[in-house]
């Protein structure tokens, strides 16, 4: 697969989303070097909020920047279980407005992935089990355990399209990628 | 893979015992005893590795000064070829007029808790490799045993663990002494990678290597080409790196010409790809420092890979806020030390501050 030439932002709130992300995007293409992440401090809640706060600078940042570079944005932030996907992206736009910009456009590329409840019950699910988005499924001792799972999603679950017993807060991150992907 | 460390009266390490994990993040203060292991490491390695005598390689001046014993342990923990390897030094200090000669108490190996070499008061007990007592012979206490043991087919663990030994690069990178003379090959980079092109001349004979560096360094380095040895005389050769100027034209230029930045890039993703795949434990010492900020991450992640992939271990030292931030939660162990007394060391674990890990490190609030 020839190398994107496009910059990747990836924001986050750990370790394992970033290893995530990153695995998958180094596999559909992205380089390196072109990749940079910023991970939020780790902790109950912290994380999340810390991508909220960071979020609006960023696409204020990318705004500005978009025009003459070719940048993409893509914000990982859990949806806890009394929330919703659709709810904690309404919860950026918000930030968004509280921030003083615009809403997110359909034709920019800055995507959101909300792994509900977090980033584990996706790689679960990539692992052959049956997952529910309720539950906080067990934490990998190395982060980097999820890389064959993700390879998997990368090089053949995408491309084909997921089944249908698959988690719907992936389903929607998979629509969400198309902004990136697209470009 | 390194599992375990012990070091005991060596500078400010006493009593002190660390598990280590594929990659790892030394952190804490100046002076807290972060570069003392690397340092220990590093004449563990050559007493191994090298037939020089003890007195050559220890020195007195490494104890511990407030401590009264003139005994200095060092062991270390390895997995690999099929087994949990134990390595145990003693060495002690004899006064031959006026100085203090370093001496062997006792040399042992294990693997799996069978033993593979015994030494101990100038006697030597080796081992089969199915646990059976073999050759046993007396032996001066100024050398190791390992180092000057010929490989023979029944001590194979001996001889795997001497191999593995040679496979730690303990360096701290100073840009400003590499150079790009060499007069001859050598296995090891220097602790400085002073001597890079003399290692990067044993690097080229495995042509596989040399080309993914190549490979490496054309995506680092813009306009790099390759690198070439040229020949000045029998012996000596020069280092040099091709940049394509257009699809015709090229420029050669000496290692030194180049940025101290572009030198330590150079030697970063040598260091990776060359080490990569080959159970090797590289220990690097403020690896980020001299380099552009957009340089650190890539370089980082494509480390930190490596290791969860099993394909390196790293012991890293860092202040930098790009590595304690990636790193740090994960990764991450704290030094710290009050005057006079030994390095302690504590995992970090992830907190429920919302502050950056580097920050919290700088304000000196990670375990307050």
């Amino acid at each position: 697969m020839p190398k994107r030439q496009a910059q990747l932002i990836i924001v986050c709130e750990d370790l394992q989303q970033e290893v995530f992300a990153r695995h998958f995007f180094l596999k559909r293409g992205f380089d390196r070097r072109k990749i940079r992440s910023a991970i939020h401090p780790k902790g109950k809640g912290s994380g999340e909020q810390g991508v909220r706060r960071q979020y609006p600078q960023e696409v204020r940042t990318y705004r500005r920047k978009h025009h003459y570079l070719a940048i993409n944005l893509a914000v990982f932030i859990d949806a806890d279980p009394n929330v919703t996907v659709r709810q904690r992206k309404a919860e950026l736009d918000g930030a968004l407005k509280a921030d003083g910009q615009e809403t997110r456009q359909p034709d920019e590329q800055i995507a959101v992935f909300v792994p509900k409840r977090n980033i584990e019950t996706w790689i679960h699910y990539l692992m052959g089990e049956t997952v529910d988005e309720e539950t906080a499924y067990t934490k990998f001792r190395h982060e980097s355990e999820c890389k064959p799972y993700v390879e998997k999603l990368a090089e053949e679950i995408c491309p084909a399209g997921l089944p249908e017993d698959a988690p719907p807060s992936l389903c929607i991150a998979c629509e969400e990628l198309q902004r990136i992907l697209i470009s | 893979m390194l599992k375990r460390i012990y070091i005991d009266n060596f500078r400010c390490l006493v009593n002190f015992e660390l598990a280590v994990d594929p990659i790892n993040l030394f952190l804490g203060p100046n002076g807290a005893g972060k570069s003392a292991i690397f340092d220990a490491l590093r004449t563990v390695q050559m007493f191994v590795t090298s037939a020089n005598q003890a007195g050559t390689i220890f020195h007195s001046t490494d104890f511990t000064r407030w401590q009264t014993s003139s005994e200095q342990r060092f062991e270390l923990e390895l997995d690999g070829n099929g087994g949990t390897y134990r390595y145990e030094l003693a060495i002690t200090y004899a006064q031959h007029r006026d100085l203090k000669q370093a001496q062997v108490k006792h040399e042992r190996l294990w693997c799996n808790n069978d033993p593979v070499l015994r030494f101990e008061s100038g006697n030597v007990q080796l081992y089969h490799d199915d646990g059976t007592p073999g050759q046993q012979f007396a032996f001066a206490t100024g050398q190791s045993v390992l180092a000057v043991q010929p490989s023979q087919p029944e001590h194979t663990r001996l001889s795997w663990f001497k191999a593995r030994m040679e496979r730690f690069i303990i360096v701290a990178i100073d840009p400003i002494i590499m150079t790009g003379q060499s007069s001859r090959e050598e296995s090891q980079p220097s602790p400085n990678m002073e001597n890079f092109a003399s290692w990067y001349r044993y690097i080229y004979q495995d042509q596989s290597k040399a080309m993914a560096i190549t490979t490496a360094l054309q995506e680092v380095l813009d306009g790099f080409s390759h690198i070439k040895l040229e020949m000045a005389g029998q012996q000596h050769r020069f280092l040099k790196l091709c940049f394509l100027q257009d699809s015709k034209n090229s420029l050669n230029f000496e290692l030194e010409e180049l940025s101290d930045g572009e030198r330590v890039l150079i030697a970063l993703y040598t260091m990776l790809h060359y080490a990569r795949s080959e159970d090797y434990t590289l220990c690097i010492d403020e690896p980020e420092n001299f380099l552009a900020l957009p340089e650190i991450q890539p370089w980082l992640t494509l480390l930190y890979d490596l290791c969860s992939d099993n394909e390196l271990q790293a012991l890293l030292i860092s202040h930098h806020p790009e590595l304690i931030n990636y790193l740090a939660s994960s990764a991450g162990y704290w030094f710290q030390r009050e005057s006079s007394a030994p390095a302690r060391v504590q995992r970090i674990t992830a907190d429920d501050n919302g502050v950056p890990m580097a920050e919290l490190i700088a304000r000196g609030w990670l375990h307050a």
